[in-house]
Protein backbone atom coordinates (compact mmCIF):
# COMPACT_ATOMS: atom_id res chain seq x y z
CA UNK A 1 0.00 0.00 0.00
CA UNK A 2 2.92 2.62 0.87
CA UNK A 3 4.76 1.38 -2.23
CA UNK A 4 1.90 2.28 -4.46
CA UNK A 5 1.47 5.90 -2.62
CA UNK A 6 5.19 6.11 -3.12
CA UNK A 7 4.91 5.05 -6.84
CA UNK A 8 2.27 7.65 -7.34
CA UNK A 9 3.84 10.67 -5.35
CA UNK A 10 7.08 9.81 -7.33
CA UNK A 11 5.01 10.06 -10.73
CA UNK A 12 3.10 13.49 -9.28
CA UNK A 13 6.55 14.56 -8.88
CA UNK A 14 7.75 14.07 -12.66
CA UNK A 15 4.08 15.21 -14.20
CA UNK A 16 4.97 18.82 -12.40
CA UNK A 17 8.55 18.50 -13.28
CA UNK A 18 7.27 18.18 -17.13
CA UNK A 19 4.58 20.47 -16.58
CA UNK A 20 7.99 23.12 -15.24
CA UNK A 21 9.94 22.32 -18.40
CA UNK A 22 7.00 22.71 -21.03
CA UNK A 23 5.76 26.26 -19.50
CA UNK A 24 6.20 29.06 -21.90
CA UNK A 25 8.84 31.01 -19.23
CA UNK A 26 11.31 28.06 -18.43
CA UNK A 27 14.78 29.29 -19.25
CA UNK A 28 15.34 28.41 -23.10
CA UNK A 29 18.55 26.81 -24.21
CA UNK A 30 20.57 29.91 -25.21
CA UNK A 31 22.15 29.32 -29.05
CA UNK A 32 24.85 32.10 -29.17
CA UNK A 33 26.06 30.80 -32.18
CA UNK A 34 23.55 31.01 -34.27
CA UNK A 35 21.33 34.08 -32.92
CA UNK A 36 25.10 36.06 -33.52
CA UNK A 37 24.47 34.39 -37.21
CA UNK A 38 21.25 35.58 -37.45
CA UNK A 39 21.67 38.84 -37.14
CA UNK A 40 24.20 39.73 -39.34
CA UNK A 41 22.64 37.35 -41.93
CA UNK A 42 19.22 39.58 -41.70
CA UNK A 43 21.21 43.23 -42.32
CA UNK A 44 22.86 41.73 -45.51
CA UNK A 45 19.28 40.25 -46.38
CA UNK A 46 17.52 43.01 -46.27
CA UNK A 47 20.27 45.64 -48.31
CA UNK A 48 20.52 42.85 -50.89
CA UNK A 49 16.86 43.01 -51.22
CA UNK A 50 16.32 46.85 -51.21
CA UNK A 51 19.38 47.18 -53.40
CA UNK A 52 17.67 44.41 -55.96
CA UNK A 53 14.26 46.41 -55.69
CA UNK A 54 16.06 49.57 -56.64
CA UNK A 55 18.01 47.84 -60.04
CA UNK A 56 14.60 47.00 -60.75
CA UNK A 57 13.14 50.44 -60.53
CA UNK A 58 15.95 51.32 -62.18
CA UNK A 59 16.36 49.65 -65.10
CA UNK A 60 12.35 49.90 -65.67
CA UNK A 61 12.05 53.90 -65.68
CA UNK A 62 16.01 54.42 -66.49
CA UNK A 63 16.42 56.69 -63.52
CA UNK A 64 19.66 55.33 -62.44
CA UNK A 65 20.64 56.28 -60.06
CA UNK A 66 17.47 57.19 -57.70
CA UNK A 67 16.16 54.35 -56.86
CA UNK A 68 19.24 52.20 -56.13
CA UNK A 69 19.68 55.33 -53.79
CA UNK A 70 16.05 55.62 -52.28
CA UNK A 71 15.87 51.45 -51.75
CA UNK A 72 18.76 50.96 -51.04
CA UNK A 73 18.57 53.63 -47.89
CA UNK A 74 15.24 51.80 -47.14
CA UNK A 75 17.19 48.12 -47.27
CA UNK A 76 19.00 49.29 -44.92
CA UNK A 77 16.04 50.54 -41.99
CA UNK A 78 14.63 47.47 -42.80
CA UNK A 79 17.88 45.71 -41.92
CA UNK A 80 18.11 47.82 -38.59
CA UNK A 81 14.26 46.86 -38.14
CA UNK A 82 15.18 43.00 -38.59
CA UNK A 83 18.25 43.30 -36.22
CA UNK A 84 15.84 45.44 -34.04
CA UNK A 85 13.26 42.22 -33.86
CA UNK A 86 15.53 39.81 -33.68
CA UNK A 87 17.28 41.29 -30.27
CA UNK A 88 13.69 42.14 -28.78
CA UNK A 89 12.99 38.31 -29.24
CA UNK A 90 16.68 37.87 -27.46
CA UNK A 91 15.35 39.58 -24.29
CA UNK A 92 12.42 37.85 -23.68
CA UNK A 93 14.41 34.83 -24.01
CA UNK B 1 42.80 23.18 -62.84
CA UNK B 2 40.94 21.44 -59.92
CA UNK B 3 42.47 18.01 -61.09
CA UNK B 4 45.68 19.46 -60.92
CA UNK B 5 45.53 20.35 -56.76
CA UNK B 6 45.42 17.28 -54.97
CA UNK B 7 44.45 20.19 -51.92
CA UNK B 8 41.65 21.72 -52.45
CA UNK B 9 38.69 22.55 -50.37
CA UNK B 10 36.49 23.71 -52.85
CA UNK B 11 36.14 20.36 -54.94
CA UNK B 12 33.81 18.90 -52.42
CA UNK B 13 31.38 21.16 -53.66
CA UNK B 14 31.08 20.20 -57.20
CA UNK B 15 28.40 19.17 -58.74
CA UNK B 16 28.83 15.86 -61.36
CA UNK B 17 26.26 14.46 -63.44
CA UNK B 18 25.41 10.72 -62.71
CA UNK B 19 22.60 10.21 -65.49
CA UNK B 20 22.40 13.20 -67.85
CA UNK B 21 18.22 13.74 -68.60
CA UNK B 22 16.88 16.80 -70.75
CA UNK B 23 13.24 17.29 -71.09
CA UNK B 24 11.84 20.12 -73.84
CA UNK B 25 15.40 21.52 -73.30
CA UNK B 26 15.82 21.88 -69.53
CA UNK B 27 18.91 19.82 -67.85
CA UNK B 28 17.08 17.56 -65.49
CA UNK B 29 19.98 15.36 -65.00
CA UNK B 30 20.63 13.11 -61.59
CA UNK B 31 23.68 14.76 -60.02
CA UNK B 32 25.52 14.13 -56.94
CA UNK B 33 23.40 16.69 -55.23
CA UNK B 34 20.29 14.57 -56.19
CA UNK B 35 21.91 11.54 -54.88
CA UNK B 36 22.76 12.63 -51.62
CA UNK B 37 18.95 14.10 -51.26
CA UNK B 38 17.84 10.13 -51.77
CA UNK B 39 20.19 9.18 -49.44
CA UNK B 40 18.93 11.79 -46.81
CA UNK B 41 15.63 11.07 -47.79
CA UNK B 42 16.24 7.19 -47.15
CA UNK B 43 18.05 7.36 -44.23
CA UNK B 44 14.92 9.01 -42.60
CA UNK B 45 12.81 6.77 -44.16
CA UNK B 46 15.20 3.50 -42.59
CA UNK B 47 15.22 5.18 -39.21
CA UNK B 48 11.60 5.60 -38.69
CA UNK B 49 10.33 1.90 -40.50
CA UNK B 50 13.34 0.11 -38.47
CA UNK B 51 12.84 1.76 -35.44
CA UNK B 52 8.81 2.40 -35.29
CA UNK B 53 8.32 -1.45 -37.00
CA UNK B 54 8.52 -2.57 -33.47
CA UNK B 55 6.11 -1.14 -31.29
CA UNK B 56 6.47 -1.93 -27.94
CA UNK B 57 5.38 0.44 -24.88
CA UNK B 58 8.57 0.22 -23.68
CA UNK B 59 10.34 1.35 -25.84
CA UNK B 60 14.22 0.09 -26.90
CA UNK B 61 16.50 3.30 -27.95
CA UNK B 62 15.93 3.05 -31.55
CA UNK B 63 11.98 3.72 -30.54
CA UNK B 64 13.17 6.33 -28.21
CA UNK B 65 14.96 8.28 -30.66
CA UNK B 66 12.04 8.08 -33.64
CA UNK B 67 9.58 9.43 -30.67
CA UNK B 68 12.07 12.34 -29.07
CA UNK B 69 12.58 13.63 -32.50
CA UNK B 70 8.85 13.47 -33.42
CA UNK B 71 8.51 15.03 -29.73
CA UNK B 72 10.97 17.46 -29.90
CA UNK B 73 8.95 18.72 -33.53
CA UNK B 74 5.94 18.77 -32.03
CA UNK B 75 6.81 20.96 -28.74
CA UNK B 76 7.99 23.40 -31.23
CA UNK B 77 5.37 24.21 -32.79
CA UNK B 78 2.96 23.92 -30.04
CA UNK B 79 5.23 26.77 -28.62
CA UNK B 80 5.69 29.23 -31.11
CA UNK B 81 2.65 28.62 -33.49
CA UNK B 82 0.16 27.23 -30.95
CA UNK B 83 -3.00 24.57 -31.43
CA UNK B 84 -3.61 25.92 -35.35
CA UNK B 85 -0.35 25.12 -36.03
CA UNK B 86 -0.53 21.08 -35.33
CA UNK B 87 -2.08 21.14 -39.54
CA UNK B 88 1.24 21.92 -40.79
CA UNK B 89 3.15 19.36 -38.61
CA UNK B 90 3.90 16.91 -41.13
CA UNK B 91 5.39 19.54 -43.20
CA UNK B 92 7.96 21.29 -40.61
CA UNK B 93 8.88 17.67 -39.21
CA UNK B 94 10.21 16.76 -42.72
CA UNK B 95 11.63 19.85 -43.26
CA UNK B 96 13.35 18.75 -39.92
CA UNK B 97 14.05 15.58 -40.72
CA UNK B 98 15.54 16.29 -44.53
CA UNK B 99 17.79 19.28 -43.53
CA UNK B 100 18.98 17.22 -40.12
CA UNK B 101 19.92 14.18 -42.57
CA UNK B 102 21.53 15.74 -45.41
CA UNK B 103 24.20 18.35 -43.08
CA UNK B 104 24.83 15.04 -41.42
CA UNK B 105 25.47 13.15 -44.23
CA UNK B 106 27.87 16.01 -45.48
CA UNK B 107 29.97 15.45 -42.43
CA UNK B 108 30.85 11.97 -43.40
CA UNK B 109 34.29 12.30 -45.58
CA UNK B 110 33.95 11.68 -49.39
CA UNK B 111 30.24 12.62 -49.19
CA UNK B 112 28.18 15.51 -50.91
CA UNK B 113 26.80 18.14 -49.01
CA UNK B 114 23.35 19.14 -50.36
CA UNK B 115 22.72 22.29 -47.96
CA UNK B 116 26.42 23.95 -48.92
CA UNK B 117 24.22 24.87 -52.45
CA UNK B 118 22.65 28.28 -51.73
CA UNK B 119 20.00 27.29 -54.85
CA UNK B 120 18.77 24.25 -53.21
CA UNK B 121 18.27 26.00 -49.50
CA UNK B 122 16.84 29.07 -51.38
CA UNK B 123 14.69 26.53 -53.67
CA UNK B 124 13.37 25.45 -49.66
CA UNK B 125 13.14 28.89 -47.72
CA UNK B 126 11.40 30.52 -51.49
CA UNK B 127 8.66 27.53 -51.18
CA UNK B 128 8.33 27.88 -48.08
CA UNK B 129 7.98 32.10 -47.69
CA UNK B 130 5.44 31.53 -51.30
CA UNK B 131 3.13 29.38 -48.80
CA UNK B 132 3.58 31.38 -45.30
CA UNK B 133 2.33 34.11 -47.65
CA UNK B 134 -0.99 32.38 -49.11
CA UNK B 135 -1.38 30.54 -45.82
CA UNK B 136 -1.93 34.61 -44.41
CA UNK B 137 -3.58 35.33 -47.54
CA UNK B 138 -6.18 32.46 -47.20
CA UNK B 139 -6.82 32.81 -43.01
CA UNK B 140 -6.96 35.91 -42.86
CA UNK B 141 -7.83 37.68 -46.49
CA UNK B 142 -6.51 40.90 -47.28
CA UNK B 143 -6.31 41.79 -43.42
CA UNK B 144 -2.75 39.74 -43.76
CA UNK B 145 -1.94 43.49 -45.74
CA UNK B 146 -1.82 45.16 -42.16
CA UNK B 147 2.07 43.53 -41.20
CA UNK B 148 3.05 45.61 -43.26
CA UNK B 149 1.58 48.74 -41.60
CA UNK B 150 2.15 48.10 -37.82
CA UNK B 151 -1.00 49.86 -34.93
CA UNK B 152 0.28 52.64 -33.73
CA UNK B 153 2.22 54.46 -36.34
CA UNK B 154 0.84 57.82 -37.44
CA UNK B 155 -0.53 58.27 -40.74
CA UNK B 156 2.13 60.75 -42.47
CA UNK B 157 4.49 57.65 -41.66
CA UNK B 158 2.84 55.31 -43.46
CA UNK B 159 5.11 56.23 -47.00
CA UNK B 160 8.35 55.58 -45.17
CA UNK B 161 6.96 52.08 -42.76
CA UNK B 162 5.46 50.75 -45.38
CA UNK B 163 8.34 50.43 -47.73
CA UNK B 164 10.87 49.31 -44.81
CA UNK B 165 8.38 46.40 -43.60
CA UNK B 166 7.82 45.32 -46.78
CA UNK B 167 11.43 45.03 -47.60
CA UNK B 168 12.00 43.08 -44.36
CA UNK B 169 9.41 40.69 -45.49
CA UNK B 170 10.85 39.67 -48.38
CA UNK B 171 14.29 39.43 -46.89
CA UNK B 172 12.54 36.37 -45.12
CA UNK B 173 13.92 33.77 -47.93
CA UNK B 174 16.93 35.42 -48.35
CA UNK B 175 18.04 35.69 -44.71
CA UNK B 176 17.14 31.76 -44.35
CA UNK B 177 18.19 30.33 -46.65
CA UNK B 178 21.72 32.24 -47.00
CA UNK B 179 22.01 31.34 -43.07
CA UNK B 180 22.21 27.81 -43.55
CA UNK B 181 23.97 27.71 -46.83
CA UNK B 182 26.88 29.97 -45.54
CA UNK B 183 26.99 27.97 -42.38
CA UNK B 184 27.63 24.59 -44.30
CA UNK B 185 29.50 26.20 -47.00
CA UNK B 186 32.06 27.74 -44.47
CA UNK B 187 31.86 24.85 -41.92
CA UNK B 188 33.31 22.45 -45.05
CA UNK B 189 35.92 24.30 -46.28
CA UNK B 190 37.05 25.37 -42.81
CA UNK B 191 37.53 21.69 -42.46
CA UNK B 192 39.17 20.64 -45.74
CA UNK B 193 41.73 24.18 -45.38
CA UNK B 194 43.10 22.11 -41.65
CA UNK B 195 42.71 19.01 -43.20
CA UNK B 196 45.44 20.24 -45.60
CA UNK B 197 47.46 21.72 -43.29
CA UNK B 198 47.85 18.29 -41.58
CA UNK B 199 49.59 17.35 -45.32
CA UNK B 200 51.10 20.13 -45.73
CA UNK B 201 53.03 20.10 -42.35
CA UNK B 202 54.19 16.67 -42.08
CA UNK B 203 55.49 15.57 -38.53
CA UNK B 204 53.95 19.29 -37.26
CA UNK B 205 50.77 18.06 -38.97
CA UNK B 206 49.40 16.86 -35.10
CA UNK B 207 48.71 20.35 -34.36
CA UNK B 208 46.12 21.06 -37.20
CA UNK B 209 44.89 16.89 -36.09
CA UNK B 210 43.85 18.26 -32.81
CA UNK B 211 42.31 21.67 -34.04
CA UNK B 212 40.46 19.32 -36.74
CA UNK B 213 38.76 17.56 -34.29
CA UNK B 214 37.54 19.97 -31.88
CA UNK B 215 36.54 22.14 -35.29
CA UNK B 216 34.93 18.91 -36.53
CA UNK B 217 32.89 18.43 -32.91
CA UNK B 218 31.40 22.04 -33.79
CA UNK B 219 30.48 21.08 -37.31
CA UNK B 220 28.34 18.56 -35.90
CA UNK B 221 26.73 20.83 -33.71
CA UNK B 222 26.26 23.18 -36.10
CA UNK B 223 25.01 20.90 -38.37
CA UNK B 224 22.35 20.48 -35.79
CA UNK B 225 21.89 23.82 -35.34
CA UNK B 226 21.10 25.06 -38.33
CA UNK B 227 18.64 22.27 -39.07
CA UNK B 228 16.54 23.35 -35.63
CA UNK B 229 17.34 27.29 -36.28
CA UNK B 230 15.53 26.56 -39.99
CA UNK B 231 12.95 24.83 -38.80
CA UNK B 232 12.30 26.85 -35.94
CA UNK B 233 12.52 30.32 -38.37
CA UNK B 234 9.77 28.11 -40.50
CA UNK B 235 7.35 27.79 -37.60
CA UNK B 236 7.84 31.57 -36.07
CA UNK B 237 6.77 32.97 -40.71
CA UNK B 238 4.05 30.56 -39.99
CA UNK B 239 3.29 31.90 -36.52
CA UNK B 240 3.30 35.65 -38.27
CA UNK B 241 0.70 34.19 -40.98
CA UNK B 242 -1.66 33.10 -38.92
CA UNK B 243 -1.93 35.15 -36.55
CA UNK B 244 -1.01 38.62 -37.81
CA UNK B 245 -1.59 40.84 -34.82
CA UNK B 246 1.30 39.44 -32.59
Amino acid sequence: MSSDQNDIRNLQEKIQAAKKSSSPDAPNTPKPIGKIMKVVVEIVAAMAVGLGIGILADNYFETRPLFIIIFFLLGSAAGILNVFRVAKSLQNN
Amino acid sequence: MAADNPIDPIHQFEISKIAEMQIAGVDISFTNSSLFMVFAIAATMTLFMLSLSKRSIIPNRMQMLSELSYNFIANMLRDQVGDQGRAYFPFIFSLFMFIFFCNFIGLIPYTFTVTSHLIVTFAFAGLIFLAVTIIGFMKNGLGYLRIFYPSGIPIFLAPLIVPIEIISYLSKPISLSVRLCANMLAGHSILKIFAGFIVMLGFLGFAPLIFLVVLYALETLIAALQAYIFTILTCIYLNDALHPDH
